[in-house]
């Protein structure tokens, strides 16, 4: 009953959040609305006993990734979307297509999925020591060749990602601190910014004598 | 030196086969001393790392040879189909099947390293060290990719080589072509990846929570089968989007948007390694996975055929009207790529193993015509079809050879081009009257081809040579001109005639990887007694 | 788990919740209770920074309101819940309302985590040692919003080398922690402390992984942003950074759940590295001297033995926890602060690699234990020698080259 309650509670939160994320003008929001959602998620993984999961998506999705994602939005500037017409065809097609997959989704997990149950050592197993030791032997017995090539696959990744970002030697010597404290002091702030500095300004001239008292 | 390993580790590899993967653990030995070397200060010169993936790429193929001699010579003399464990880890089935595909994908990364040398000296010069760690990367994924039978082996292994080409191809900083080939193909590839995993985990979620294919064909085969669940929405839904996400991988039409845009803007030499290199690495994973669905969900095949035939036609008209010479090999590829699904819609034995073979000489072919542009790229710094006319005029060898291969590509007799796809359409004839409409589509699209393989050896041999062609200096002396780039067009151009005067042993060895890759993979799990390969065949 | 008293009083009130509920509500009185020692911990921790920070520059501190400036704090709390409450028209009145909340509340769900003696702990989690990272990343985020919310270029500067900052803290922490984990094979809080009682030369930060130990303060000083870390906050060029536009009761809940993590943080310290609740002995003074029986015995007490080992254990922890509060402090007045570029290139070019080395070791320490393999102690020999050597000398090339650059230039 009470895992009834929680369950449902983590589920609204988390469709409801999720709407917000697709619905909110404010990508900035939706960013946060996200985290919420991954949040809400992760209730849901610990009430499945999944409690290393539930941790591991706290700290990689709820808060690594979407911190990128806030970096993103605050180094590029939170403008409000573009208005299209509701009429517009794109969003009709996308209408009719986001509906039959969705009716498909519907049907697909009408499936009996017979997955079968956790022994009841397993369970007990896991409400005392949590799934860690669980997880870590089978992925040092079962899954230790993918194991290992997924830590590959990030070297690699980490890698290609550092030799692309990296200042050739050429301009490394270009980006001073001359132009950094341009970009700082750069006169007034414009709606076309692009820069975090000018993003931060463009949501309205602060005025700083103009405060409100709440 | 025994010692020195712990005996648990030592009864380890010795019970799970390691040794079968000998070559992959030499590829990762290769990647991390590259990149060792390219963080150390010791590095001094760029050529070193060169020669250690080159040496390193070399080795795997010998270790490949020895495990040939070893392992998989002794099954192929006793004709019995034996049902031998192949197996590593449980994750990793590495029959003859693989080690053909590990194969050819060592040999391609070996001929793509050779095509490598000088542009990565030229173009990315200041980080040269780690483009061959990405590169062996790529090709440890792929040879995972072709020998996996675990789920999730199969997805990390995908990933490792997706990941490793979306920065391959966006090695050349400077250049925005690049840039934009690499965001393009990071977000197509990310979304297509995605889907799959999707369909991946509905298939675990079928087969209750299963990652084996072996159980997983097991439980499909109880689970669905006798309570028609077949039919239920999950099946098709799953199965759409696992064939999706391949279709993406191997720039099947509809889902070959991306291609042209990538090949187009990445380093000539990893255009080549995409176009061959990881084809074949998603071929022999596609294979493996469709081989397990479409034994229980026989009529899904028709759905390949449609890929195929867009694929085909799409490939081959969009291809008439190109001026880039790299833009008309993606959409050759693309056309070819059309033609191999054609034998993964009869899906009988003899379709997979022609299936196999056309990937062996196209490997070849596609290779060395990518070498031929590059040489030429080398040359002229030109990438467009006008600037090869009149070649013939100041470098009648190269002429020739491309002649060659593009007559491969284009299937005309006495080329291995043309044996493949005999071999391909044979055994879509002995599939059954219902697939006569895919012949006759494969046989019109090949004439189409014609067109653009040939329009390519007319402006060759007859039209006036381009100014780019006119301004080559007279032809070098013969001893200083052999580059490692000839190396690659003369073992491709070698491998492209002997593969079509040798068809026989070459088709024979793909039947009898297909013969063990499909028994060990499903039947040896699956009662299937009398009809064993679906869509008829043997 | 639950105490006998709490299911008898349950009992005599005729509310029957069953076990589950009973632990939740259980948890709940104890949450409570520490999360309000907490902030009487923290309104001692302002006022003995600042005394803290006086004596180490020669001054004398807060003397004023009341004996030896004993009521300073108070003071100042209540002068915080006065003030005006000022927003400006830019700014994003629902994130920046919220953004404080967003700080403080993970910090102090932290307190429930952590075990103040054996029994004392509100949380009990198999995976608490991971938890508590979990829960401390989220209060970046009210960092970031913070800096984005209040419209303000050195506040959003501020944000963004927070969210930096601690990205690239979180992993040497967590990596530093996860050497303690491998050797002890949990991650349950407690059984880690049961693995260090023992005398104080077992503890894990002295015979185990002074390294690890070392890494985790360093990295612990800069989540929680303290100098020579503290570049969100600093005054002198960001004008305090994110909490600029801030005032009132909004600042006061920020300046509030900074001295709350720097608690939790050196209480961790204290708990993975050097015994928590233990004493130097191992278990408790009064138990292993026999003091808590034959006090029980004198005055006629059943479970006041038991009690005193509770307070024993409190005191330890808390007196330990002090000590690294104190080297916090004496560090923040003794450092100057980092720049950015060396801020990152701290943990990423030194802590991360050295802490990878130092999980290796730690396992091999472990291997060696279980197998009793003497191959296992030539590779831990080997990694000291190649693996430390190659570190120190591929950093000497780094910072000679570094400091080559500065010369030339």
């Amino acid at each position: 009953m009470t895992e009834a309650i929680i369950f449902w509670a983590f589920t609204a939160i988390s469709v409801t959040a999720a709407l917000g994320v697709v619905f909110n003008r404010s990508i900035i929001y939706s960013a946060l609305l996200l985290i919420l959602v991954f949040l809400s998620i992760a209730g849901i993984f610990v009430l499945n006993n999944a409690d290393f999961l539930a941790i591991a998506q706290t700290i990689v999705y709820a808060v690594g990734m979407t911190i990128i994602v806030l970096f993103g939005i605050m180094f590029t500037g939170d403008r409000a979307m573009l208005d299209e017409p509701l009429t517009s065809v794109r969003k009709l097609v996308s209408l009719v297509l986001a509906t039959f997959t969705f009716v498909l989704l519907i049907k697909t997990v009408q499936f009996p999925f017979s997955i079968q149950p956790a022994s009841q050592s397993v369970i007990q197993t896991l409400m005392q020591s949590g799934s860690t030791k669980m997880l870590g032997e089978l992925l040092f017995s079962q899954f230790v060749v993918p194991f290992e090539l997924a830590s590959v696959l990030l070297l690699v990744a980490m890698v290609g990602a550092i030799v692309l970002a990296k200042k050739t030697f050429a301009d490394a010597g270009e980006m001073s601190s001359q132009q950094l404290s341009y970009s700082i002091d750069s006169g007034e702030p414009t709606k076309e910014a692009n820069s975090a500095l000018h993003a931060a300004a463009s949501r309205g001239e602060v005025h700083l004598e103009e405060v409100t008292r709440s | 030196m025994e010692s020195f390993i712990p005996p648990l580790l030592m009864n380890f590899m010795v019970n799970n086969n390691v040794a079968l993967i000998n070559p992959e653990i030499l590829i990762l030995a290769v990647l991390i001393t590259n990149l060792l070397l390219a963080c150390s200060p010791l590095k001094k010169d760029q050529e070193f790392s060169w020669w250690l993936s080159l040496t390193g790429t070399g080795l795997a193929l010998v270790s490949l040879g020895i495990l040939f001699v070893n392992v998989y010579f002794p099954t192929l003399m006793d004709n019995q189909i034996t049902i031998q464990q192949h197996g590593v880890m449980n994750v990793l089935q590495v029959d003859l099947f693989s080690w053909v595909i590990r194969t050819l994908l060592t040999l391609g990364t070996f001929f793509v390293l050779l095509l490598t040398r000088r542009y990565v000296e030229e173009k990315a010069s200041d980080i040269p060290g780690e483009f061959y760690v990405v590169l062996m990367g790529a090709l440890l994924g792929g040879m995972l990719m072709a020998s996996a039978v675990d789920l999730v082996m199969l997805f990390v292994a995908l990933e490792t080589l997706g990941i490793s080409s979306y920065i391959l191809v966006g090695y050349l900083r400077g250049d925005l072509k690049s840039a934009e080939a690499a965001l393009k193909y990071l977000l197509y590839g990310g979304a297509s990846t995605a889907v799959l995993l999707f369909g991946l985990s509905l298939l675990y979620g079928v087969s209750g929570g299963n990652t084996q294919y072996a159980a997983i064909a097991d439980q499909l085969q109880r689970q669905l089968a006798p309570f028609g669940h077949a039919m239920m929405p999950v099946v098709p839904v799953m199965l759409t989007m696992i064939m999706a996400g391949f279709a993406f991988k191997l720039s099947a039409a509809p889902f070959h948007m991306w291609t042209p845009d990538v090949y187009e803007g990445a380093p000539t030499p990893v255009t080549a390694f995409l176009s061959v290199v990881s084809k074949i690495a998603g071929f022999g994973a596609a294979i493996r996975l469709l081989y397990l669905l479409l034994t229980l969900f026989g009529q899904w095949a028709n759905v390949l055929s449609v890929l195929a035939v867009l694929s085909m036609t799409i490939g081959n008209v969009v291809a008439l009207k190109q001026q880039n010479v790299k833009r008309l090999l993606a959409y050759s590829t693309i056309a070819h790529v059309g033609y191999m699904l054609t034998a993964m819609v009869v899906f009988s034995l003899n379709g997979i193993s022609s299936l196999l073979y056309y990937l062996m000489t196209y490997l070849f072919m596609n290779l060395g015509a990518f070498a031929v542009v590059i040489y030429f790229a080398n040359l002229t710094g030109r990438e467009d079809i006008q600037a090869f006319a009149g070649l013939v005029r100041k470098r009648p060898g190269l002429a020739l050879m491309f002649t060659i291969f593009l007559l491969s590509l284009a299937g005309i007799p006495i080329t291995a081009g043309f044996f493949a796809k005999f071999f391909l359409f044979q055994s879509v004839v002995e599939g059954g009257t219902n697939y006569i409409w895919l012949i006759v589509l494969g046989l019109l699209n090949s004439t189409i081809s014609l067109y653009y393989y040939l329009n390519i050896v007319r402006l060759m041999v007859i039209a006036e040579p381009s100014d780019a062609v006119a301004a080559l200096p007279a032809e070098p002396n013969s001893i200083q001109s052999i580059s490692s780039l000839g190396v690659v067009m003369t073992i491709c151009l070698l491998a492209t005639l002997g593969l079509g005067f040798f068809a026989n042993p070459a088709y024979d060895l793909s039947v009898q990887a297909m013969t063990q890759m499909a028994f060990k993979n499903v039947f040896q799990h699956i009662q299937v007694s009398a009809v064993p390969f679906p869509g008829g065949g043997h | 788990m639950v105490p006998a008293w709490l299911t008898q009083l349950l009992q005599a009130l005729h509310l029957s919740i069953g076990p589950e509920l009973s632990l939740v509500l259980w948890g709940i009185i104890l949450f409570t209770g520490i999360a309000i020692l907490g902030q009487a911990a923290v309104i001692f921790m302002v006022l003995m920074e600042r005394k803290v920070l006086a004596w180490l520059t020669q001054r004398k501190g807060p003397n004023r309101v009341g004996p030896w400036g004993l009521l300073q704090t108070l003071a100042d709390g209540v002068k915080l819940l006065f003030k005006e409450d000022i927003m400006t028209t830019g700014q994003d009145k629902l994130l920046f309302t919220i953004a404080p909340a967003i700080f403080f509340l993970p910090v102090f769900v932290l307190y429930a985590l952590i075990p103040f003696t054996d029994k004392l702990l509100a949380i009990p989690l198999p995976t608490g040692a991971l938890f508590v990272f979990a829960l401390s990343s989220i209060s970046v985020v009210g960092i970031v919003l913070a800096g984005w919310a209040s419209n303000n270029k050195y506040s959003l500067l501020g944000g963004m080398r927070s969210a930096a900052q601690a990205i690239s803290y979180e992993i040497p922490l967590v990596l530093s922690v996860l050497a303690v984990v491998l050797y002890t094979g949990t991650m349950n809080i407690q059984e880690i402390l049961t693995a260090q009682n023992a005398p104080f030369w077992k503890w894990f930060g002295i015979w185990l992984t002074p390294v690890s130990f070392l890494i985790f303060l360093i990295s612990s000083i800069a989540e929680v942003n303290r100098i020579p870390f503290d570049l969100p906050e600093a005054e002198s060029e960001l004008v305090s950074g994110y909490n600029t536009e801030y005032t009132g009761m909004k600042f006061a809940l920020f300046f509030l759940a900074e001295y709350a993590a720097l608690f939790a943080m050196s209480a961790l310290t204290v708990i993975f590295f050097f015994g928590g609740y233990y004493s130097p002995i191992g278990g408790t003074l009064c138990h292993t001297f026999g003091w808590d029986r034959a006090f029980e015995s004198a005055v006629n007490l059943p479970g006041l033995g038991q009690l005193m080992q509770q307070f024993e254990m409190i005191t330890w922890g808390l007196l330990k926890t002090y000590i690294f509060i104190f080297i916090a402090m004496w560090l923040r007045g003794t450092l100057p602060r980092l720049k950015p570029d060396q801020l990152m290139g701290f943990s990423w070019k030194f802590l991360i690699p050295l802490s990878l080395i130092n999980i290796f070791m730690v396992a091999l320490e472990r291997q060696w234990q279980d197998t009793n393999e003497v191959v296992y102690g030539y590779l831990w020999a080997f990694v000291l020698v190649f693996g430390i050597g190659g570190f120190c000398w591929t950093m000497s090339r780094f910072f000679t080259r570094k400091l080559q650059a500065r010369f030339q230039s």
